[in-house]
C-alpha cells in the first residue's frame, strides 16, 4: 500500500467531507468552464460568421448598420435599401477588387403561406457573388437554379413536405451551410431570379405580397485587392460616397462584440470571485478536516511516516478530490452546454458555436489545472501545519 | 537497547506555570527485557514512553536507543528509527478508521521501505492468525470489539519486526479475561526476544514484567521485588 492508495482509502473513508469538497470543486469548475466555453463559443461564432460572409468590407445604407448587423448576427430579418447604382460607385473606389450586391428580405410572420415564420432571406447576384458561390461550386458543382435555395445550418424542409413554401411559392432546399452559430444559420440564400419569381407568385398566393423595390439593394459585399489596406478603402468609401456606410469585417458586430465582451468578462469576474470564495471555503474545510485528523496523522508519524509523507498525503487527497470534482464538473458542464447550446445561446441572446475538440481539450486542461492548483493551495497551509505538529500533544487531544 | 540518562521533561503551560511530568529519570532497558511502569494517571508514564519513541524531546538528559542519542536526530531520522526499530501501542483507539484491519496492520511497512519485512501480506496474515483475528482481516475498525482492537494494534506494532515495543496502557478498557489474553500474547512475543517497555495504571500487571517501576511525581521507584512470575 503506497501513498496514492492510502489517500484513496482515506477519501473513501471520510465520505461527507470528501463529498462536500468534491461537489464544491465540481460546481465551480463546471461554472468556470461554462463561462470560458460561452466566451470562446461566442468569439468562434462571430469569427465563423465573418468568414462565411467572405467580405473585407460590407457596405450598407447609412444608419442601417445596427439593423444589418443584427440580421446577420441573430437572423432577425431586416428591410434596408439603397440604390443599386451604388455598386458601380463602390467598384470605382481604388483598391476594390470585387463587389457583389445583396438584397435582404423576410418571410411573412405567422402566415399560412410560409413554412417558416419571419425568416431572413438573402438574395445574391450569382455573377459576382463570393459569399455563397464558392460553397455551391464545391458542394453542388454548379450555381442555384430558379426555385432553388440553400439554407443556413438550421434551415430544414418541414416534416412531410419536399419543398419549403414561402409566400405561397415552393422552393427546393439544395443544401445547408456549415454552422456558424450566428444568424446566418437561420438564413436562406437564393438568386434574384428566384426572389423575383417568389414576388410574382406572392401576388396571388400570399396574404401579403413580397415587395422588392426596383433598382434597390440592401448591402454590397466588398473584397479589396491583395495587399491593400481595407481600412484605407473604407475611409475612401466614406469620403467619396454619400448614403452608404462601410463596415470593415474586423469591426463587423463591433457594438455587439463590445457589449458581449463586457457582459462575459463580468460573468467571468463573477466566476473568479466565486472561485476565490470556494477556495477559501475549501481551505476552511481542509483545516477542519485536518484538525479532526490530527491524532490520526500523529499515529501515522508514530508508526514511521515522515513529516513529508504526511504533507504529501494531505495534498494528494486534496488533488484527487480536485481532479475528480473538476473532471466531473467540466464534463457535465460541457455535456449540458453541448446539448442545450441553442437554448442557452437564445436565452443569453448570444451567437454561439461550440469550440473545436482541440480548443475544448485545451479549456478542459486549463479548468483541470486551475482546479487542482486551487484546491492544492487551499490544502497547503493545513498540510504544513499537520505535518509539523507536535506528536505527543496531538495524541493527547 | 533503550536508556534514559537523567531525563527530565518540562512543559511550559503558560508564562507562570511549568509542569515536570518526568524528572531526572535514569533507566536502562536491556534487549529482551519486559519492563512495566505503573502509576496513577498524570504521573508522567505516557510522557516517558513518548520520550522513548522520540515523539517528544527531553528538556534535560539523553534518550539512547542502541547507544544513539535520539535527541540529536531530526524528524526524518526519527521517523526512520521508529519505522525500523520501534513498535508503538497507543492508549487511545489508534487504528485508521478508513482502512481495513489488514491495511491498518500493514500500514507501517509503507514507511519501512520493506526493510526486513519480506512478504508483508503473508506476515500480516500470520500475525492475525497468531492473535486469533484471521477472520477479521477485511473488516473495518468500527466492527471490532475493544479486545480485538487492542490485538490489531499489537499486530500493527509487530509488522516491521521491531526490536522494541512501547506499550501505553495496552489493556485499558478490557475485561479481566481479555486483559489476561493480551498480556499472555505480549509475554509470548517478549519470549521471542522483543524488548517491552509498558506503562499501565494496573498494579496487578507487574507480575508479567521482568522488572517493574512505579512512577510518582515524574520519578521512578523500583518495585521489581513485588514482581511475581505469572
Amino acid at each position: 500500500m503506497k501513498l496514492l492508495k492510502l489517500a484513496f482509502k482515506n477519501i473513501r473513508g471520510s465520505g461527507f467531507r470528501s463529498v462536500a469538497i468534491f461537489l464544491c470543486v465540481m460546481g465551480v469548475a463546471g461554472f468556470l468552464l461554462s463561462t470560458m466555453l460561452i466566451i470562446q463559443g461566442s468569439q468562434n461564432s462571430l469569427n465563423s460568421g465573418i468568414k462565411r460572409l467572405g467580405a473585407d468590407i460590407v457596405v450598407v445604407p447609412a444608419g442601417a448598420q445596427d439593423k444589418v448587423e443584427t440580421a446577420l448576427l441573430m437572423g432577425k430579418p431586416t428591410n434596408v435599401w439603397m440604390p443599386a447604382d451604388n455598386v458601380a460607385k463602390i467598384s470605382a473606389i481604388p483598391g476594390v477588387e470585387t463587389v457583389s450586391p445583396q438584397v435582404y428580405l423576410a418571410s411573412l410572420d405567422g402566415a399560412a403561406c410560409c413554412a417558416v415564420s419571419e425568416m431572413f432571406m438573402v438574395v445574391y447576384d450569382p455573377k459576382t457573388d463570393f459569399t455563397i458561390t464558392p460553397w455551391l461550386q464545391k458542394n453542388l458543382g454548379r450555381g442555384l437554379g430558379a426555385g432553388e435555395v440553400i439554407g443556413g445550418n438550421y434551415i430544414f424542409v418541414p416534416q412531410g413536405q419536399k419543398e419549403i413554401k414561402l409566400y405561397g411559392y415552393y422552393t427546393t432546399l439544395k443544401g445547408n451551410l456549415e454552422s456558424t452559430g450566428t444568424g446566418i444559420d437561420q438564413t436562406m440564400f437564393m438568386t434574384m431570379d428566384t426572389a423575383q419569381a417568389m414576388a410574382k407568385s406572392s401576388l396571388t398566393t400570399a396574404v401579403q405580397p413580397l415587395q422588392i423595390p426596383a433598382n434597390s439593394i440592401s448591402a454590397i459585399m466588398v473584397k479589396v485587392r491583395p495587399g491593400v489596406d481595407a481600412h484605407k478603402v473604407a475611409l475612401q468609401i466614406v469620403r467619396d460616397t454619400t448614403g452608404m456606410f462601410p463596415i470593415e469585417s474586423p469591426n463587423l458586430f463591433g457594438t455587439f462584440r463590445s457589449q458581449m465582451t463586457g457582459l462575459l468578462w463580468g460573468f467571468f469576474a463573477l466566476t473568479v470571485i466565486i472561485w476565490i470564495l470556494a477556495a477559501l471555503m475549501m481551505g476552511v474545510n481542509f483545516s477542519m478536516a485536518v484538525n479532526e485528523r490530527r491524532r490520526e496523522m500523529a499515529v501515522l508519524r508514530a508508526v514511521g511516516a515522515t513529516p513529508g509523507f504526511v504533507f504529501r498525503l494531505v495534498l494528494t487527497e486534496a488533488s484527487i478530490l480536485a481532479a475528480a470534482g473538476a473532471v466531473v464538473g467540466i464534463s457535465a458542464a460541457a455535456f449540458l452546454l453541448f446539448m442545450f447550446k441553442n437554448l442557452i445561446a437564445a436565452s443569453l441572446k448570444l451567437p454561439f458555436l461550440f469550440p473545436s475538440i482541440s480548443s475544448f481539450l485545451i479549456l478542459f486542461g486549463i479548468g483541470l489545472a486551475v482546479a487542482i492548483i486551487t484546491v492544492t493551495l487551499a490544502a497547503l497551509l493545513p498540510a504544513i501545519r499537520v505535518s509539523r505538529q507536535e506528536l505527543a500533544i496531538s495524541m493527547r487531544e | 537497547m533503550l536508556a534514559f540518562k537523567n531525563v527530565t521533561k518540562r512543559f511550559q503551560l503558560d508564562e507562570k506555570t511549568t509542569i515536570t511530568p518526568v524528572l531526572d529519570v535514569d533507566l536502562e532497558i536491556k534487549q529482551g527485557e519486559f519492563v512495566i511502569i505503573v502509576g496513577r494517571s498524570g504521573t508522567g508514564k505516557t510522557t516517558l514512553l513518548n520520550l522513548g519513541a522520540g515523539m517528544v524531546k527531553p528538556s534535560a538528559g539523553q534518550v539512547l536507543i542502541d547507544n544513539v542519542d535520539i535527541g540529536s536526530m531530526d524528524q526524518q531520522q526519527l521517523s526512520i528509527l521508529r519505522s525500523q526499530k520501534i513498535g508503538f501501542i497507543f492508549q487511545f483507539p489508534s487504528l485508521i478508521p478508513a482502512l481495513t484491519v489488514k491495511d491498518n496492520i500493514t500500514l507501517p511497512t509503507i514507511f519501512n521501505n520493506g526493510h526486513g519485512v519480506n512478504g508483508v501480506d503473508k506476515r500480516a496474515e500470520e500475525l492475525l492468525e497468531m492473535l486469533g483475528l484471521a477472520s477479521k482481516m477485511q473488516v473495518f475498525p468500527r466492527q471490532l470489539s475493544a479486545g480485538e482492537t487492542k490485538r490489531v494494534v499489537l499486530a500493527r506494532s509487530l509488522i516491521n519486526q521491531p526490536q522494541l515495543i512501547l506499550a501505553d496502557e495496552p489493556t485499558s478498557d478490557l475485561d479481566n479475561r481479555t486483559e489476561l489474553e493480551v498480556m499472555n500474547i505480549l509475554r509470548e512475543i517478549n519470549a521471542r526476544g522483543v524488548t517491552f517497555l509498558m506503562v499501565t495504571h494496573s498494579m496487578q500487571l507487574i507480575r508479567f514484567a521482568t522488572r517493574a517501576f512505579e512512577m510518582e511525581n515524574g520519578k521512578l521507584n523500583d518495585v521489581t521485588k513485588n514482581v511475581m512470575v505469572a
